[in-house]
């Protein structure tokens, strides 16, 4: 029937950006940001740490409707920052904190495996 | 075991007719044995007989495969579509005289009579329906007058004919006024005239004297010569015969025709003379006719042996007048010893026969003038669906009220009346029109047949005969054709078969019932196990007393424990019929009594609650906690849902069959679905049920499906299709062969093989070709394309090869398409909470269990419980759980605190079933009510409340969306209107009707109005002349016609001038305007000019005026 | 403004490690990254799967869509998977999954010629890269997370010792026993919001350590996917407002 193919869910289609920057009309320092093909993971992760920036006002995420693949992240900064500022900050660090888990992750991997080569 | 396991009865006379039948002797030297050509339509039927036995047998064995197979598709490859007869319940129990009271019998019913002219209003009759011993049946009828003078009523080829009683009473043997009289009135005996159950009839030999004043024939001579004279015309076939004759056939063929005696037909008068006064005078309480204690089951097979009974008359008649106009013809030459000649004359219309039985099967209909004397003439086929096993046998298990009562406004007939306890199921009938009217068997009940447990073929006389012995050992005073006798309540009548066969004692007679009861259950004693016995006691105002006996065949009968003859729990088991369980004591082992009396001790006891419930009904885990609604409607969704409906469907050639791929065994069943083996029939997957309102998409009974569940194969499911094309044109008798089946030169090579048909396996999208034919006549060929808009895989070709032709003119092609769960399809739970589909949701989107990271495969909403109360679908949930997670299936049998069990103790009785499970989940670290603590699979944070989770056998039910969307944007029009068109195969829209528009007016919503009956319709500019103001006289006329050069040139049309336009009756191009209207109004002109009315518009460009 | 840094550090510490099964604490983050981590694992980790079935000749009785549903859930080893590229974006072969960097090749050739039923089972399958072979022990691929809970508030008199805070999930057991026990309020219950307990359990197709570095792996490469492109446009947008509102 209608139903979408089922590779829409990864692919972002021609001609589209996979992430689109628009400005609010009526407040300053907020935006929204349009990315093309993600979901949750995304979108939960970068909101939660949007708020540990305290120049972030508002910062959420919608999925428009289960069959449109994509999320819009909402971002309002205070007048020191701004949204683009506040994303691209929120991605570096959630990036370190990622290669700070697994540098650690394999630290503790050479930890355990020594630990169990003494056990025995 | 046979008769724990459904059994149907096809029990008829149908096989023995198989062979020849004997012609009725010619007046010169026998015509010798007639061959009776049959062709196709026997073997159906004889192939139906086979595969039931087939399968009861299967069923006996304990398990049923796919047996129907085994003559299928190795006979020949036909689709052939199935019918299945419904069993129809008939008003009337054989030979048992039912009272009913009409109140005034309308005026109108007396214009029927032939002859009695005297208009006299009566009230209350007696109907007593007759059967022969080929199950053909007549009805007699004792319509009571006030006058005190009844009248016996018959038909006679669906005319009512009355006679006076006296009159039938002197014609059946030689008697006296005085016989008749003191027959009549002996019933009446002063000094019982207080006690309970007399006859309070003083008037007795007053009626008597008017009975017997009403006719003014002395001997039995006389009244024999009336009727006959009076018969003569009604009945053709007596042209030569004297009125004595005549008269003596009428008393044989219609008048209490299951009796071959005139003394035992003047004994049953007498009693029904008895019982209707009795009943006039308010001793008795008349009989239910629509309660099942008065009625039995008209089976398959009786229906068909008089229908062919009735047939071969028919034919032979017609052959009878063929051969006396052949005599007529060439008196000369006809020769009666010339067998190959009479053969042809008989054989002109032979095939009549079996064509007629063939429609019938198919129809469903009886063509017959007569009407055999049944109520019905039509819906006694009904299509057997293989939808999936459970319909299946319902078909077989069905018992239908009679497609009569379906137009009736009156609820009487639809009514669940206590007589039906235990034979007829409560639970499974369908909601709306056919709702009490079609119900379905309960699991145990049977029918009784012609062949016994053993499945010999029962001696009726010989059963009768030691009937007959033991009732005279037990003290019944035999009937010989004695004057005077007393009547209740000092003896009762003993009717045997609706035979008076003698009277008890009153004080004897339940000692004999016991008896009687206890030689039934011992299985030696020569009377049969089904024997039906009817005591009905002396009460007051009750039924009319007496012991009425039956064995015949065709009664509903179900087992019960009859606990007062043998202590032995093996060997007690009684079967009983609805007329006398009415009379019985039969207690239910739930530890009350009923509200019994202690005079009235238990004889009888229920093997288990759950026998009065069908065997759809019976699957329903816990159905004693659901409400009772639900239960049925769960009854409906079962028969509907895609399961595995047969084990050999490689080799089936059903028209649809529906398929679940991996369909699994429920962890929570009754005990009937093992008894009945539907493991190997299963219709459901046991999913992880969530019930939780999450996303909102589970809103209204809409439920949420873990979309990488269904990647797994949950709920996967395949449609399969199987079409028979014929090339062989069957009005063409010749041998020619005009169609066969070949590819063209047009079709695509990797499509069509060279023979014309499809690839096994080969997938066809919509509108490429399924099937090249060549036409040899024309030498061309022609393609059949896919129609639909759903693709196809070839799934299996069939050449029919029995057309010893050497061309392929006839193929079975298989076809089937893939159903994966999507949004739209409807599912259900057993416990009629059914849902559709609204959102496959990945995954990772799902809520999820801290313990075990389990994501559910459904989610749904909690508001599906509280107004629905289907608490046992909560119940099967966390048994479910507590099942799985211990590795073994749960006992979900309802009503099990209401068994006795041996063994069991009071304190384990008492224990619910929370306390049973509860320890089952806290044993394996999970919550003891059964909830889990979930996260959002979306946040990752806890949710608020525990939530309900289990595994919960649900069903995927046949009704999808890819079966029912509809979509159009534009389309085909209607070609008078203009109008879109309707229906979904043909791309049609959906009606936007009148209630639709009265909603768009209400909203004020003019613009959508126009839009959706105007701009998106049949919208139109048409010409208008102001003038005259016709809307139909506008003609172009100049220039208009386009070149042949410009078309050839692809120019465009030249542009529309206005004046080119004239009005035909003003002759002028003046004056005529465009306007916009529907088509419909134009037509509407058109019509109304075509009736000589003008309709004149009035055009102007001011509003309002 | 640059420099600063609102990054967390979170710890890790394994309990358990089977190349099927694995288990750690995570601390010190909170509960989104935890469930990426999770739904990353799920759903985004690349495996190897039958993806494409073509059938030349199948005389079963099972049909042909129902033999591809069934291969395509066979679990194989997948240790290349993450080197690979999906066929949807490989270059070499135009996306219709016939080269080596997007694809292996399986064959499936079996026939029964006795009267019994034959089982047809992963070891049928012949793979032409040795790499890539079904995985022996078919278990179930799941990957969950755990909330971990903390000790419970001790009060009056009455002391409730805790065997295992991790026991405890928020089902109110316990608080509905305190409250049978007539002393409500005896225990509180609550959760340890930056601490999570992973299990994670593999199909065998990677190993369980592994599929949690993809995982991690994978999410990085998202989060870069997700990183403003013409950065330098957002911003002279946003200093040309800054200067319009100066001016």
């Amino acid at each position: 029937m209608n139903a979408p193919d089922r590779y829409e869910r990864f692919v972002v289609p021609e001609g589209t950006k996979k992430v689109a920057y628009e400005r609010d009309t009526k407040i300053v320092n907020a935006a929204s940001f349009t990315i093309e093909r993600e979901d949750h993971t995304i979108g939960n992760i970068l909101r939660m740490q949007l708020h540990r920036d305290p120049n972030v006002l508002f910062a959420g995420y919608k999925l428009p409707h289960p069959l449109q693949y994509k999320i819009i992240i909402r971002i309002h900064t205070a007048s020191q920052s701004s949204p683009t500022q506040a994303y691209t900050q929120s991605i570096d660090d959630l990036d370190r904190e990622l290669d700070h888990l697994k540098k650690s992750l394999e630290e503790e991997k050479r930890r355990y495996e020594e630990k169990f080569r003494q056990g025995y | 075991m046979m008769d724990q396991f459904p059994s149907f009865h096809l029990e008829d006379k149908v096989s023995h007719w198989e062979g020849s039948i004997d012609m009725p002797p010619a007046q010169e030297g026998p015509a010798g044995p007639v061959q009776v050509t049959v062709g196709g339509n026997w073997d159906l039927i004889l192939n139906l007989k086979s595969e039931f036995e087939i399968s009861s047998c299967a069923w006996a064995l304990g398990f049923a495969r796919d047996l129907w197979r085994v003559v299928l598709p190795l006979e020949s490859s036909n689709i052939v579509s199935f019918f299945v007869f419904l069993q129809l319940l008939v008003k009337m129990l054989l030979s048992f005289p039912i009272f009913h009271c009409l109140g005034e019998i309308p005026a109108a019913r007396w214009l029927f009579s032939c002859w009695d002219s005297i208009f006299l209003a009566g009230f209350g009759l007696i109907a007593f329906r007759c059967v022969r011993e080929d199950q053909s049946s007549v009805v007699l009828t004792l319509y009571y007058l006030h006058n005190g003078s009844p009248r016996v009523g018959f038909r006679i080829a669906g005319r009512e004919y009355l006679l006076p009683v006296g009159l039938v009473l002197k014609a059946l043997i030689e008697t006296t006024d005085y016989e008749i009289s003191v027959s009549l009135s002996c019933c009446f005996i002063e000094k019982y005239r207080k006690d309970k159950g007399a006859v309070r009839a003083p008037l007795m030999r007053e009626r008597a004297r008017t009975i017997l004043d009403d006719i003014e024939f002395r001997t039995r001579n006389q009244c024999l010569e009336h009727i006959g004279k009076l018969f003569r015309p009604a009945l053709s076939k007596f042209d030569t015969e004297s009125d004595t004759f005549v008269g003596e056939a009428v008393l044989r063929d219609y008048i209490l025709v299951h009796l071959n005696n005139n003394h035992e037909k003047f004994n049953l008068l007498i009693f029904m003379l008895q019982k209707l006064f009795a009943l006039v005078d308010q001793n008795g309480a008349p009989d239910n006719v629509d309660a099942l204690q008065n009625m039995e089951v008209l089976l398959i097979g009786h229906i068909m042996t008089i229908y062919i009974k009735e047939k071969l008359e028919e034919w032979l008649l017609k052959g009878k007048r063929q051969i006396t106009d052949e005599m007529n013809k060439k008196a000369k030459d006809f020769e009666f010893r010339n067998l190959l000649l009479i053969n042809k004359i008989i054989s002109y219309n032979g095939r009549g026969v079996g064509r007629s039985i063939e429609s019938m099967i198919r129809s469903g209909r009886l063509a017959t003038l007569s009407g055999l004397n049944l109520l019905e003439r039509q819906g006694f086929t009904i299509h057997a669906e293989r939808l999936n096993y459970l319909r299946f046998i319902s078909h077989f298990r069905s018992v239908h009220r009679g497609s009569s009562f379906a137009k009736m406004r009156s609820t009487t007939v639809r009514k669940l009346l206590p007589e039906s306890w235990g034979f007829l199921c409560p639970v499974h009938t369908p909601d709306g029109t056919p709702c009490g009217l079609l119900n379905h068997m309960t699991s145990p009940c049977r029918v009784s047949s012609f062949y016994d447990i053993n499945g010999q073929l029962k001696d009726f006389l010989k059963i009768r005969m030691s009937i007959l012995a033991v009732l005279i050992a037990l003290g019944m005073t035999p009937l010989q054709p004695r004057l005077e006798h007393t009547g209740p309540p000092e003896v009762l009548h003993v009717l045997l078969d609706g035979c008076v066969v003698g009277f008890v004692a009153s004080a004897k007679v339940e000692k004999a019932v016991m008896h009687l009861r206890s030689l039934k259950v011992a299985s030696s004693s020569g009377i049969p196990d089904d024997l039906e016995v009817g005591f009905v006691p002396s009460s007051e105002g009750g039924a009319y007393p007496g012991l009425y006996l039956a064995t015949s065949p065709s009664r509903l009968i179900r087992p019960v424990r009859n606990i007062s003859c043998t202590p032995d729990r093996k060997a007690n088991i009684e079967f009983i019929g609805p007329f006398e369980q009415a009379f019985m004591e039969i207690s239910c082992p739930d530890g009350g009594n009923g509200g019994r009396r202690e005079f009235f001790p238990e004889t009888h006891e229920e093997i288990h609650p759950t026998g009065m419930l069908s065997i759809v009904a019976n699957l329903t885990p816990w159905s004693d906690h659901n409400q009772s609604p639900r239960n049925m409607y769960q009854c409906q969704m079962a028969k509907q849902t895609m399961g595995f409906s047969g084990q050999a469907l490689q080799f089936r050639a059903d028209v649809k069959t529906y398929h679940l791929q991996t369909p699994q065994s429920p962890i929570v069943r009754t005990a009937s679905y093992n008894k009945f083996c539907l493991d190997e029939f299963p219709v459901g997957t046991n999913a992880i049920v969530a019930v939780l309102a999450y996303s909102g998409y589970d809103m209204e009974d809409a439920m949420i499906l873990n979309k990488s569940a269904v990647e797994r194969g949950l709920f996967r499911g395949h449609i399969y299709q199987t079409e028979t094309i014929d090339l062989a044109n069957k009005k063409d008798t010749t041998e020619k062969v005009l169609k066969i089946f070949s590819r063209g030169l047009d079709a695509s090579k990797s499509i069509i093989d060279s023979d014309g048909l499809p690839f096994v396996g080969q997938t066809i999208h919509p509108n490429e070709p399924k099937y090249c034919t060549y036409n040899a006549l024309s030498s061309s060929s022609s393609t059949s394309k896919l129609k639909g808009s759903e693709s196809v895989t070839v799934d299996y070709v069939a050449i029919d090869g029995s057309s010893s032709k050497k061309y392929i003119q006839k193929v079975n092609i298989r076809s089937r398409r893939v159903r994966n769960p999507m949004i739209g399809d409807k599912f259900s739970s057993r416990h009629g909470q059914k849902g559709v589909c609204s959102q496959l949701w990945p995954d990772i989107d799902m809520p999820f269990s801290s313990v075990t990271g389990m994501r559910p495969d459904l989610i749904i909403n909690p508001h599906a419980f509280p107004s629905r109360m289907t608490i046992g679908m909560l119940l099967e949930s966390i048994a479910a759980k507590g099942g799985s997670l211990h590795g073994q299936f749960v006992d979900a049998t309802p009503f099990s605190s209401s068994t006795r069990e041996k063994g069991s103790e009071k304190s384990s009785e008492k224990r619910s079933m929370i306390d049973e499970i509860g320890p089952m989940l806290t044993s394996r670290g999970f919550n003891y009510h059964g909830v889990e603590v979930l996260y959002s699979g979306v946040l990752g944070t806890e949710m608020k409340c525990e939530i309900f989770m289990g595994p919960v056998y649900y069903q995927r039910l046949r009704h999808m969306v890819s079966d029912k969307f509809q979509v159009r944007s534009t389309g085909t029009v209607d070609q008078i209107t203009r109008q879109p068109i309707g229906g979904r195969k043909r791309g049609g829209g959906i009606r936007f009707g009148e209630m639709e528009r009265d909603s768009i007016l209400a909203h004020g919503a003019a613009y959508l109005l126009h839009d959706r009956l105007h701009s998106s319709s049949d919208y139109h500019i048409a010409d208008v002349c102001s003038n005259c103001g016709s809307l139909l006289t506008a003609t172009v006329v100049g220039p208009r016609k386009r070149m042949t050069k410009d078309i050839k040139r692809n120019l465009p049309p030249p542009p529309r001038l206005a004046n080119n336009i004239i009005c035909r009756s003003c002759k002028s191009s003046k004056g005529m305007e465009t306007v916009a209207m529907p088509y419909v109004f134009r037509y509407l002109a058109a019509e109304l000019a075509a009736m000589n009315v003008k309709l004149d518009l009035h055009l102007s460009n001011k509003i309002g005026t | 403004m640059e420099g600063v840094s609102y990054q967390r550090f979170p710890k890790v510490k394994i309990r358990e490690m089977k190349d099927d099964y694995m288990k750690f604490e995570l601390r010190e983050t909170d509960a989104s990254m935890a469930n990426a981590l999770r739904r990353v694992m799920i759903a985004e980790v690349p495996t190897i799967a039958i993806d494409l079935v073509e059938i030349e000749a199948n005389s079963s009785v099972l049909n042909d869509e129902f033999i591809a549903h069934r291969l395509g859930l066979i679990p194989l080893v997948s240790d290349d998977a993450m080197g690979m590229r999906f066929s949807r974006d490989c270059d070499a072969c135009d996306g219709d999954g016939q080269c080596e960097y997007c694809s292996v090749e399986f064959h499936l050739n079996v026939r029964c010629d006795s009267d019994q039923t034959l089982d047809v089972t992963s070891n049928d399958l012949r793979s032409t890269e040795p790499r890539v072979i079904p995985v022996d022990v078919a278990a179930r691929s799941l990957a969950s997370e755990s909330g971990g809970f903390d000790s419970p508030d001790q009060r009056l008199d009455l002391t409730v010792r805790v065997v295992d805070p991790e026991a405890y999930t928020y089902d109110e057991e316990v608080i509905k026993k305190a409250e049978a026990m007539g002393k409500p309020g005896l225990v509180e219950i609550y959760a340890k919001e930056d601490s999570f307990i992973f299990t994670v359990e593999s199909t065998g197709a990677i190993k369980s350590y592994q599929m949690v570095i993809n995982a991690i792996e994978i999410l990085k490469q998202k989060l870069d996917a997700v990183r403003l492109q013409d950065t330098v446009d957002a911003d002279i947008g946003e200093l040309t407002q800054h200067l319009g509102r100066g001016l």
